[in-house]
């Protein structure tokens, strides 16, 4: 029993020990944070208004202002950071320039080979919105964190080399941690990601072979119709779909005889996406093939078709007022529904 | 004879204290534990996302489309601002679903007359079952926004329902008062932009007492009061440390019925929300993960720190009672977190 209350004792003043050193720490930590906050905002404001009246003037170092130099680096960068992500052109250059001059390109440079992740990660950030680090950065999109190289290949988006393309579509097939950051990067490349994204169509298939179609859908360049028809043949259903959009946002004779075809796929997505980018084209002549998917054993084939006619204009508007006031059940309410929904926004 | 007893009572007693002090033990460094890792997991979160730049999560092509589900009962007086709130929130691809789940008060009227609605046929095949819609409408001045109007079922039917309609990727179940802070889902969406393997994420939600809001915006973020006030400490606790502490462990098991963004084809697999339970919030996440486990689907659900919503709280110790018996029946813990404090739940 002695023992017992020796360990009640012992626990007890443990507990408050920990008690105060905790209360001790927060207070302190509150009263730190107090002290220092309004004279970092202030010595951060001030830094601020010196960068925009430097800006507005013509010639001049953004980074001679003794304000700018004053601050710790993190700060000059955040501050750098806060203007650049809202302007372009010259203006991001002289951003740049004030960056080198101040030391921090190297700075951030030299973190690209950080052991640390986060270190590399906040350097790739800062690079990206100086418009530096030709360099290091294109190495960093086989990093070993994803987010390294995401941070990377969001940087790749205004440095389109031809390399740092090829390693992005590598990216894309087996990084699903980068994958959002790469096919953001490819779509805002524009024309210049067509080239690596059709050679990579042409040579790919499978499932792997999506996240590459959806960003040539977003890119639609007639480059891709040769792939496009060949992986209309591809075993998964997933990839047909995908290969009737992509045809659907390219277009021309070749998409459209291959589009018909897909309208009698046994699959019902693939019938339903072949529908879906028939009336994206404004094929007309199809609309007899899309009526007779009004009679399709799946929900979604007969809204697609029904969709698909009411966007071709009066002939498929014609063919669903037929269907409308025929006695076949499934294409009349499809088709009734149909005409009485608003048209598309 | 006297003496034995009490020396038996004593010496009993002195177990127990022992007992008592070796739970405590083991409650507290489990605590402890889950303290450290939800501040490890704070720490790595801040580091990945400082000098990110969500603008491109804004501006892309390939950010997933998100339906919010917005279920309300009567909830005429709230309606318009709380919709104006969820039109504007920064967000590319988003569509805002009002379910009125038979409201007596005329919500339904306030949303004809404030924005333009006109009735449309949905071509939706349901997927789950729902009490009879009345109607649905598409607005003409928001091309974004599509109302429900439904008879009533409770929340859980008016998600149902909002669920066939959804053309998002995601959903967002919220209840119709919560105010969201207006770049919440940019932050919350992020995990779904890195993983396939997620089925839900949930965000932090504060407390609505007290505080000042400008133009559907809080503003200013103390309440004076004191009942609000414990409960502004015990939201932070349950999210802060015991969500994100979870995060790491794979333990995390509610995300709040009144701000979380599920797969949608996930949440039709499952059928929906289920209409007989008392905590339809926990209910739904455990059918997720358990048919992700079983089918090999996506079956993580993750806490995002930082995405902000705010919702009221009980103000009083009668209605604060009544409403984690309600809500939370069997999960004191998380009673406060939960949130789901919407009228909508007096209807179920």
């Amino acid at each position: 029993m002695h023992l017992e209350t020796q360990l009640v004792a012992g626990v007890l003043s443990v507990e408050l020990t920990l008690f105060a050193v905790a209360a001790v720490v927060y207070l302190a930590h509150g009263m730190w944070l107090s002290a220092t906050r309004a004279r970092r905002t202030e010595r951060v404001v001030a830094a601020r208004e010196a960068l925009m009246l430097a800006l507005a003037a013509p010639e001049g170092h953004l980074a001679e202002h003794q304000s700018l130099r004053a601050l710790p680096k993190p700060i000059q960068f955040e501050v750098l950071a806060e203007l650049a992500q809202s302007l372009g052109g010259t203006m991001n250059e002289r951003i740049g320039e004030a960056a080198d001059a101040l030391g921090l390109t190297v700075r951030a440079e030299r973190r690209c080979g950080s052991p640390l992740w986060w270190r590399r990660l906040q350097a790739v950030q800062q690079l990206a919105l100086v418009g530096r680090g030709d360099r290091v950065v294109p190495p960093l999109l086989a990093d070993r964190d994803a987010h390294v190289r995401a941070a990377a290949a969001a940087w790749s988006s205004d440095h389109p080399e031809p390399p740092t393309l090829v390693a992005l579509i590598g990216l894309l097939e087996s990084d699903r941690g980068s994958r959002f950051a790469v096919q953001d990067a490819l779509l805002r490349l524009g024309d210049r990601a067509v080239p690596p994204v059709a050679d990579y169509l042409r040579v790919n298939d499978g499932e792997v072979v999506l996240p590459a179609l959806r960003i040539a859908v977003g890119l639609a360049s007639p480059t891709f119709m040769a792939p496009a028809l060949r992986l209309t043949g591809d075993p998964s259903p997933r990839v047909r779909s995908a290969a009737a959009d992509l045809l659907g946002a390219v277009g021309g004779e070749e998409a459209v005889g291959a589009l018909v075809l897909l309208l009698v796929d046994p699959i019902a997505p693939v019938r339903g996406a072949a529908a879906r980018a028939l009336a994206r084209l404004d094929h007309w002549p199809a609309a007899a093939r899309l009526a007779d998917l009004l009679l399709d054993e799946d929900w979604a084939v007969r809204r697609e078709a029904a969709l698909a006619l009411r966007g071709l204009g009066p002939t498929g508007e014609m063919l669903l007022m037929q269907a409308a006031r025929a006695d076949i059940a499934p294409a009349a309410q499809i088709a009734r529904l149909t005409l009485a929904a608003p048209a598309p926004a | 004879m006297n003496l034995d007893v009490l020396s038996l009572l004593a010496h009993g007693l002195a177990r127990l204290e022992t007992a008592i002090l070796v739970y405590f033990l083991l409650v507290n460094s489990f605590y402890g534990l889950l303290l450290l890792v939800a501040a490890l997991q704070l720490w790595v979160y801040a580091m990945r996302t400082r000098s990110e730049a969500r603008w491109r999560v804004l501006g892309s092509e390939v950010t997933p489309r998100i339906t919010i589900l917005a279920p309300a009962f009567d909830e005429a007086n709230t309606i318009e601002r709380s919709l104006r709130t969820l039109l504007t929130l920064y967000y590319p691809s988003l569509e805002v679903l009002v379910v009125n789940d038979g409201s007596h008060d005329g919500t339904m009227a306030v949303l004809l007359a404030r924005f333009d609605l006109e009735q449309f046929q949905p071509l939706d095949e349901p997927r789950v079952t729902h009490q009879p819609l009345r109607a649905i409408y598409r607005s003409r001045s928001y091309p974004n926004l599509v109302v429900i109007d439904k008879e009533n079922g409770g929340k859980a039917d008016a998600l149902n329902a909002g669920l066939n309609a959804a053309t998002g990727e995601l959903v967002c179940a919220m209840d119709a008062d919560t105010v969201v802070e207006p770049d919440a889902m940019q932050r919350l969406v992020r995990p779904f932009l890195t993983s396939d393997d997620l089925v839900a994420a949930g965000g932090t939600i504060m407390v609505l007492n007290g505080t000042t809001m400008e133009g559907g915006r809080v503003v200013a973020r103390a309440s004076r009061r004191w009942l609000p006030g414990i409960q502004t400490a015990e939201y932070l606790r349950a999210f802060l440390f015991g969500r994100l502490g979870f995060n790491q462990l794979g333990g995390n098991l509610i995300v709040s019925g009144a701000f979380g963004l599920f797969r949608r084809e996930s949440m039709l697999a499952i059928g929906g929300y289920q209409h007989d339970t008392v905590g339809e919030d926990m209910e739904l996440v455990l059918r997720l993960r358990r048919t992700g486990v079983e089918r090999g689907g996506p079956s993580r659900v993750e806490f995002v720190p930082d995405p902000v919503a705010w919702t009221e709280v009980p103000a009083s110790l009668r209605v604060l009672g009544g409403s984690a018996t309600a809500g939370t029946a069997g999960w004191p813990t998380y009673s406060g977190a939960t949130g789901g404090s919407s009228s909508i739940r007096a209807t179920g």
